[in-house]
């Protein structure tokens, strides 16, 4: 009967961990199972009359699973023309969709939707050919350009474009839609039944050090919390009350800074650099409730040492309690402008979905990456004071290599690209705001790093502490 | 009546970087050029002892002789160079009072403060907060911020916190000299109350009146070792007689 109180605590630890799974994998299902894609149309460049009888081709390789919908930028030359046109989608060996569509549905000026009845679904890899044969004579853009708010940036061509054998020059302006599979959900399941097991394992075998009376990491750890907890809560409520103990508004400041700041950006680069994408305020406001709290997570986390060397000398406390204390403090701020940033997306518009449900887990990781930096921070400050400045210019560099006042289509491809995506903060950012604009869930690789970057940053910061914490008091 | 404080073979030394860089820069050029002087600074040498529960303790010395060392030792502050420390039960340590509180702060939140820094948890704060504020005599300032207090109401609170939560080992360095005379007597007061109930006391003090009267046992340092070690009164006549010459 003594083990009654542990077999319950580890029954509620089962339900809780499976609650969660399921709720997760109704979260996430869906879109881990498709995704959207589409091929950008390029500009309008040139026009080309096409004679009745004449056949245009456009191969290009759509990289989808399946496509779901096209538009083109096609017209009859005359407006009051009547036939039909052959439109059609074919695979090197075989014809895979065809149509007749009168020349009537054509929009006047503009892109012209076609309907597809049901997905057309290729084999990856697959080069696809559109083909256009018309018994009336028609107008067809088409372009080697991209325009990008102000600039036209020239693109590679997609494809051979062709009519009657002769090839021209560019892609034609068209909109491909479909959609890609992808394997990830398959995988979810297994991944969290082996997480599951390893967990039962460990609690198991935890507690069967503590009914024996062997002494473990995690048991320590466990102990340490338990009884520092208080101490914790504490200091976070001091560093919450003296923050905003003299300014008129208080904490409501937490909200107002960023929302203020969101207003700065958005003006200045909607209307100077006219920045073209989507919902702007939302896309602003998610990097900057993410970038701001990197920010003053690790620079009060630097200080925590240092700040704190009058106590440190007098009292024994386990130092990671210090920026630990200003990490969590900061995810008091970190929660209000959240819900700052849900209002800002209620009153743009932007999709509210169940992928709402996964932005705690992203926070979370975040404080865990943050607290790393933080940790690794305060203790090379105590030895060397540089740290602080070298710090401050790295985050002005960051803040620069981040997307979050720019778009992301503006970064170079290649190289920079990898450049982009090694900053962990981008993974974070890119995350969030695929559930802020999108309203779906974050690609599983995307979450894998952010995870990888939490526990990563998490074990440099523990073992780096922990190798000097010991000689701090020596040079405070 | 078990050994609460073991100290046993320890030493501390402080490697003393006579060339003081505190910046990168300094550092890199200092080490480029080998002038990174280190000096070994032996605060402790091979010292051993153990206190007992309820043991009521007196450490003398001259300045630098190593006792504040000893008493970062054992609380925990410093890890020694060789040897070892072992503590058993919960440490008061009154180094320096008030080093946890936060000017900002009313004396209200600084109870809880300091009383969390010192380990004791939000049940046994809320327990004993009304004993804490009425033995401070500060109830009227409570929702002040303690930057307006004059020092001797921030000695009196910290000296109410650090006592009144009943620690199992208290540790105090040149702290009874707190407030004026009637404070004084009330802190003595509680101080030899709570070496009654059991709690194991390790004083610093150069006022040798005051562990004359307080301790049962003084150990004696000079420059890092024992001198002496014994009962009070004794220990006490020999360092006084080696202090005159």
């Amino acid at each position: 009967m003594e083990h009654s109180p542990f077999v319950r605590r580890l029954l509620q630890g089962v339900l809780i961990f499976l609650g969660l799974t399921a709720l997760f994998f109704w979260v996430v299902h869906d879109d881990w199972s498709e995704t959207a894609v589409s091929l950008p149309s390029v500009t309008r460049g040139d026009i080309v009359s096409a004679p009745a009888g004449a056949s245009v081709y456009q191969s290009f390789s759509p990289g989808m699973d399946a496509v779901t919908s096209l538009a083109l930028d096609v017209h009859p030359l005359s407006a009051n023309a009547e036939g039909t046109i052959h439109l059609s989608l074919a695979v090197p060996d075989k014809m895979i969709w065809e149509k007749d569509i009168p020349v009537s549905m054509l929009s006047e000026n503009g892109m012209t939707a076609i309907p597809l009845e049901q997905a057309v679904t290729l084999s990856s890899g697959s080069s696809l050919t559109l083909g256009i044969l018309s018994d009336v004579d028609l107008l067809l853009w088409h372009g080697n350009s991209q325009n990008t708010g102000r600039i036209d940036i020239p693109v590679e061509n997609i494809g051979q474009l062709s009519m009657d054998s002769v090839p021209l020059n560019g892609n034609l302006v068209m909109l491909v839609e479909g959609k890609h599979y992808l394997q990830s959900a398959r995988f979810y399941l297994p991944v969290m039944f082996c997480l599951g097991a390893a967990l039962l394992a460990l609690s198991l075998y935890v507690h069967a050090c503590s009914v024996h009376g062997h002494s473990n990491l995690i048991l320590r750890i466990l102990q340490t919390a338990r009884r520092y907890r208080f101490l914790l809560k504490t200091l976070v409520a001091r560093d919450f009350k003296i923050k905003y103990r003299s300014s008129l508004l208080g904490f409501v400041w937490s909200g107002l800074h960023p929302l203020m700041m969101m207003g700065l950006y958005y003006i200045v680069f909607s209307t100077i650099f006219r920045s073209s994408v989507k919902n702007f305020p939302v896309y602003l406001i998610t990097g900057i409730v993410i970038f701001n709290y990197f920010g003053d997570a690790t620079t009060l986390g630097m200080q925590a040492i240092i700040g704190n060397a009058g106590l440190i000398n007098k009292v024994y406390l386990p130092k990671y309690i210090y920026p630990l204390s200003k990490t969590v403090s900061s995810s008091l701020n970190l929660g209000i402008s959240t819900i700052v940033l849900l209002l800002v997306m209620l009153f743009s518009g932007a999709p509210f979905g169940k992928a709402l449900l996964l932005i705690p887990v992203f926070l979370v990781l975040l404080i865990l990456f943050c607290s790393g930096i933080a940790m690794i921070l305060s203790a090379w400050i105590v030895f060397f004071r540089d740290v602080q400045f070298l710090w401050s210019v790295a985050l002005t560099a960051l803040n620069f290599f981040t997307p979050i006042f720019y778009a992301e289509s503006i970064i170079p491809h290649g190289w920079w690209t990898t450049v982009f995506h090694a900053n962990p903060l981008y993974q974070f950012i890119t995350a969030m705001r695929r559930i802020t604009l999108e309203g779906l869930a974050p690609l599983p690789v995307n979450l894998i790093c952010c995870i990888a970057w939490s526990v990563f940053s998490i074990g440099l910061g523990l073992w780096i502490f922990k190798k000097h914490q010991d000689q701090f008091v020596l040079y405070l | 009546m078990g050994e609460i404080i073991c100290m046993d073979h320890v030493s501390m030394s402080f490697r003393i970087n006579k060339t003081r860089t505190s910046s990168l820069k300094e550092y890199v050029i200092a080490k480029a050029r080998r002038q990174l002087l280190y000096e070994n600074f032996h605060a402790l040498d091979d010292v051993s002892f153990s206190i007992q529960q309820g043991d009521v303790v007196g450490i003398i010395g001259r300045n630098g002789s190593g006792k504040s060392t000893t008493l970062k030792l054992i609380s925990g502050i410093y890890r020694p160079t060789a040897g070892q420390v072992r503590t058993a039960g919960r440490i008061a340590p009154m180094l320096e009072l008030g080093s946890g509180f936060d000017f900002e702060l009313s004396g209200r939140e600084n109870i809880f403060l300091n009383g969390a820094i010192l380990g004791f948890d939000e049940a046994m704060l809320k327990r004993k907060y009304n004993e804490i504020v009425s033995f401070s005599e500060i109830e009227s300032f409570l929702d002040q911020p303690i930057k307006t207090y004059s020092s001797g109401m921030l000695m009196r609170l910290a000296f109410s916190i650090a006592t009144l939560v009943e620690p199992e080992i208290l540790i105090v360095d040149e702290i009874l000299a707190v407030g004026d005379e009637a404070f004084q007597r009330k802190s003595r007061r509680r101080i030899m109350q709570m070496m009654e109930d059991g709690t194991t006391v390790l004083m610093v003090s150069h006022d040798i009146d005051v562990i004359r009267q307080l301790c049962k046992r003084v150990i004696w340092l000079d420059h890092g070792h024992i001198m002496a070690d014994g009962e009070t009164q004794e220990v006490c006549d020999r360092y006084q007689a080696y202090m005159a010459d």
